[in-house]
């Protein structure tokens, strides 16, 4: 058996000494008196006198006994465990790999999966071979690495600052430090270089490790796995709808439960709160590992969001996961701004009929509003207000010519900072100048539009026709059964092909020329369809699929906003753009607020100090509250039960030296502590507990 | 005792030394016997209070002929007045152990002014004084012969000063010296102590407790008998801390050591003393000895005044004192 921490014995000695002191100078002193009426006085009873003095020789053992155990705990005791550690055998440079994610803060006996990865650490850093370096890198992104030294009282000295240093939910998994890992060591190098990550056996952790990072070995090492009996409990997800069918102002909330472990009974109490106060509880009913809660709630005011959070009230062994914020909003809409290219009197003629008209029948929540304005209203609008285009989800651009280079800049932005564009072909759409002025925010440079249909002179038959749409992709996700078949299309725009362009197609025409495209920029993403959305070059607006093509296009490309204007929900750590103008003052969920100044030369601005779980929100220069969004727990580490490993690099075995592995022994220790405070409170509790000991003396 | 010894005017408290000098003891009822003083009498003779007229007889001293009954009556009458007769003061003084209780102020320090108090007012009203003290078992004569005068009454401050409370009161013994003093006409015995364990001691402390009271009882017959009762406030109300446990040792050091938890105890033993003090108290009552209570500390003014106002038949009842 080895101590980690042998002067913790000294200040357990010192602790006993002074208990041993208190307790002779706090023990019931007798104080002598000279009194006159003694023989009123009742004869005192002798046993009790002699059973106090047993009780306090017990009670001075309980305590300094307590004394020891916990200073011998504290020692961090260990003993040779049937564990190996794996350490290269040779002298190189090392650099240990600390996975900081969020799982790591789980509860597993004494202490936290932090504090295993601690202590292996400090072991590896023990073991390795003389003449070795090592150095430390950490999955938290903003705490900076150590290049491999061979002063080790330095990396131990980092490896516990790490350690006691707060937890904070990291959403890096321990595979991607392990690839910038390797970069700490100075080029030129000429020692072999290995990766030693160490974290949990969750999917953030070791799992999530390459079985070597370029050249480099890596020899993962995994914490024990959480005992079968740990109780953990989590929200896998959390879905919210207006529910205006209940009541105006109405919000569902449906969240799904997982949990793991042994608990006492099949049902975990789960509370509803909204603004910091309990508005209702339930309990959720395990048949299996997963259950479903149902939150009804009217908001007072249905066009305000408020932040609500579900809160699962149990213990388990990660309690920052037992929380869930959002944001809620009864009348949530997603904001459509039309911009028509070819309006007319007759409603029929014009370019946004059939799109007006089907997303006015869209019947899902949250409700489409439309806004239908001209090109220089458009223009006009962008130029009197920057940040017109703060609230506007979905920007449809409907036959309009190629806009002046300022609204284009401005869309481009919007659309970076998540508003969705669809761009739709017609007689106004030139190639040339869409690819000057929006260029790489298309999907695609456009060519020429191709007369393909009954034009005079031209046969039926050449007319083009769709394809089946690809219901996978993502601008027409949640659409079904989209009866599309019969279009006709007689025009269309010839894209440019372009091999590398990352681009998702949803429709194409039969000749395999690409019908409705979109790809991914920035937040946002920018959709294509390369004909019109009247009936001057397709029938499509006639077809029965164009109503639920059109919501389906509209609501996806709404995604990048979050589908509305309540708050979006993101994970730890993850970066959340800012609109509107500077300086933006963010409100943090423990109540305290950040000023964020113009970002980026190009004016963008990002707040990235998104650690704290709950509900942020942001104003801008105006005090206009121009964003909501919570940051919730990521559940994928939640889930503690191990993963699969990736084997070891057989490459490496030969290298390979298996190093016995210590146990701690500061639980069982902590055991008889406990066990002892108990005897010590009974001694102090039950008078009578010294007389069987004193009977048979 | 250590340091220069006080004087008189130090060991009688101020209030109670003014009262002394505007005061004096007066009896209830007319002495018999006795020396010429300033008690009444049951006997004519040289005073100023009219007794009754008689006929003149030849021999009489014809400046006792009342002129103003001889012109109603038309004959020769005599004045007689009562005879105005002195007492002596008896004082027993306890000096065992049990009185040396209390900080600063004890209660022996209490009896010891009281004791001088008296021997100023019985000086003052021409009467005088013996006085015994009762300490380790044994007698002290502090004033053995009746003496008056106010050197007499410091030299009385003197030998109580000296007087280290210790030991046990022998009460019989005292009862048995004190008595050949009184002579034969009525006398005033004033015993002071806190008569909580007067049989501390003897063989059968009990017994030896109701001897002495029948000893007082059996005095009472034939003078005025009272008794200053001197306790202190810790032994009345027994108020020490509830959570303390305390090794109790006799002062008189006759009693076994007794260590107890007060709170448990405090009930019982404020029963046991109160029921001593009733016993006490009816001893009292039915021997027709006069009581007086004595708090330490306080005042023993008011001790006192009720001594006195007993005496003087103003008070019939005795009080007792045990705060319950």
């Amino acid at each position: 058996m080895n101590l980690l921490a042998p002067w913790m014995l000294l200040a357990g000695a010192l602790a006993a000494a002074a208990f041993t002191v208190l307790h002779l100078r706090g023990r019931r002193r007798v104080r002598t008196v000279p009194f006159a009426a003694v023989r009123f006085l009742p004869p005192p009873s002798e046993p009790k006198t002699r059973r106090r003095r047993v009780e306090d020789r017990w009670l001075l053992a309980a305590r300094v006994a307590l004394a020891l155990a916990l200073a011998f705990a504290a020692a961090r005791p260990h003993v040779e465990a049937d564990t190996h550690l794996a350490v290269y055998g040779t002298p190189h440079d090392a650099i240990v790999v600390l996975d900081g994610s969020a799982s790591t803060a789980a509860v597993l006996g004494p202490g936290t999966v932090r504090d295993a990865i601690a202590l292996r650490a400090r072991e590896l850093v023990d073991a390795l071979p003389a003449g070795s370096r090592v150095g430390l890198a950490f999955t938290d992104p903003e705490r900076p690495g150590l290049e491999p030294t061979e002063d080790f009282a330095t990396v131990r000295e980092r490896i516990d600052a790490w350690r006691d240093a707060p937890p904070r939910p990291v959403a890096r998994a321990l595979g991607e430090a392990v690839a910038e890992a390797a970069a700490l060591v100075p080029a030129g190098s000429s020692r072999p270089l290995v990766l030693y990550p160490i974290g949990d056996h969750t999917a953030g952790g070791v799992p999530s490790v390459p079985r070597a990072a370029g050249t480099t070995a890596v020899l993962p090492d995994a914490v024990p796995d959480a005992p079968p009996d740990v109780r953990q409990a989590w929200f896998a997800s959390v879905r919210w709808t207006p529910d205006p069918a209940v009541e105006p102002g109405a919000v569902r909330i449906e969240a799904e439960l997982r949990r793991m472990g042994s608990w006492p009974g099949d049902r975990l109490p789960v509370a509803f709160e909204v603004e910091g106060r309990e508005i209702a509880r339930t309990e959720a009913a395990f048949a299996d590992d997963r259950s479903t809660v149902v939150f009804t709630h009217v908001l007072d005011d249905p066009t305000t969001p408020v932040a609500a959070t579900l809160r699962i009230v149990a213990d388990d062994a990660l309690p920052a996961d037992d929380t869930h914020t959002l944001w809620l909003q009864a009348d949530e809409r997603v904001d459509v701004l039309v911009v028509d290219g070819a309006p007319s009197e007759l409603r029929p003629h014009d370019e946004v009929f059939y799109l007006v008209t089907a997303l006015g029948v869209a019947k899902r929540e949250p409700a489409l509003e439309v806004t239908v304005q001209t090109p220089n209203a458009f223009a006009q609008r962008l130029r009197d207000d920057d940040g017109a285009l703060g609230r506007t989800d979905v920007l449809v651009l409907a036959n309009v010519p190629a806009p002046d280079p300022a609204v284009a800049s401005a869309v481009a932005q919007a659309v970076d900072r998540g508003m969705g564009l669809w761009i739709t072909a017609g007689d106004h759409v030139l190639p040339a100048d869409y690819n000057r002025t929006f260029g790489p925010l298309l999907p695609l440079a456009l060519r020429d539009a191709k007369v393909t249909g009954t034009l005079p002179g031209r046969a039926e038959a050449k007319a083009e026709h769709l394809a089946p749409p690809n219901l996978d992709d993502p601008l027409l996700s949640g659409a079904a059964d989209l009866d599309l078949s019969t279009t006709t299309t007689h025009r269309l725009l010839l894209l440019e092909p372009t091999p590398d362009a990352e681009v998702d197609t949803a429709l194409t025409f039969q000749s395999g020329a690409p019908a409705l495209l979109s790809a991914q920029r920035g937040r946002g993403r920018v959709a294509l369809l390369t004909t019109t959305l009247d009936r001057d070059w397709t029938d499509l607006p006639l077809q029965p699929g164009f109503v639920a093509l059109c919501e389906a296009v509209v609501r996806n490309l709404a995604r990048g906003r979050g589908g509305g204007h309540a708050g979006r929900r993101i994970r730890p750590g993850a970066p959340r753009p800012l609109s509107g103008t500077a300086p933006w003052t963010v409100e943090l969920p423990d109540g305290s607020r950040r000023t964020v100044t113009a970002g980026d030369e190009d004016g963008a601005a990002v707040f990235d100090e998104t650690w704290q779980l709950g509900a942020y929100e942001v104003r801008d220069a105006e005090q206009r509250v121009v964003d909501r969004f919570s940051v919730v727990f990521d559940p994928a580490e939640s889930d503690l039960r191990p993963q699969p490993a990736p084997a070891r690099d057989p490459g490496l075995e030969a290298g390979v030296t298996e190093i016995p592995r210590s146990a701690p022994l500061a639980g069982r220790v902590l055991e008889l502590a406990a066990w002892l405070l108990l005897f010590e409170a009974a001694l102090r509790v039950l008078p009578g507990i010294g007389a069987p000991w004193r009977r048979r003396r | 005792m250590t340091g220069t010894p006080r004087s008189l005017a130090e060991i009688v408290p101020a209030d109670l030394y003014a009262f002394a000098r505007r005061s004096a003891i007066t009896l209830r009822t007319a002495v018999t016997g006795g020396t010429l003083g300033r008690h009444r009498s049951r006997q004519t003779g040289h005073g100023v209070d009219f007794f009754d007229h008689r006929a003149y007889a030849p021999g009489d001293d014809p400046r006792f002929l009342d002129w103003r009954a001889i012109g109603r009556r038309d004959r020769l009458v005599v004045r007689r007045t009562e005879a105005e007769r002195s007492v002596t003061l008896v004082l027993l003084v306890d000096a065992s152990g049990g009185m040396a209780y209390g900080e600063g102020v004890t209660k022996f320090d209490a009896v010891r002014a009281l004791a001088c108090t008296l021997a100023i007012l019985a000086v003052r009203g021409g009467d005088r004084f013996v006085a015994f003290a009762g300490r380790d078992d044994a007698i002290h004569p502090l004033i053995p012969r009746p003496r008056g005068g106010m050197a007499a009454v410091a030299d009385l401050a003197a030998a109580l000063e000296a007087l280290v409370p210790a030991g046990t009161c022998p009460w019989l013994d005292l009862l048995d010296r004190g008595a050949p003093t009184l002579g034969r006409g009525e006398q005033i015995v004033v015993a002071l102590s806190d008569f909580l364990d007067p049989g501390a001691g003897a063989d059968d402390p009990e017994e030896h407790e109701r001897a002495v009271h029948r000893g007082f009882s059996r005095l009472a017959r034939r003078h005025h008998v009272a008794i200053v009762r001197c306790l202190h406030d810790d032994e009345t109300r027994f108020d020490f801390p509830g959570d303390e446990r305390i090794r109790f040792v006799d002062l008189r050091g006759v009693r076994p050591e007794r260590e107890l938890d007060v709170a448990r105890v405090r009930r019982t033993y404020l029963e046991a003393l109160s029921a001593h003090l009733e016993r006490v108290d009816a001893t009292c009552r039915d021997g027709g000895i006069h009581l007086a209570d004595a708090r330490v500390p306080g005042s023993l003014l008011p001790c006192l005044r009720t001594l006195l106002a007993r005496l003087a038949g103003l008070v019939d009842r005795p009080a007792t004192g045990v705060d319950r």
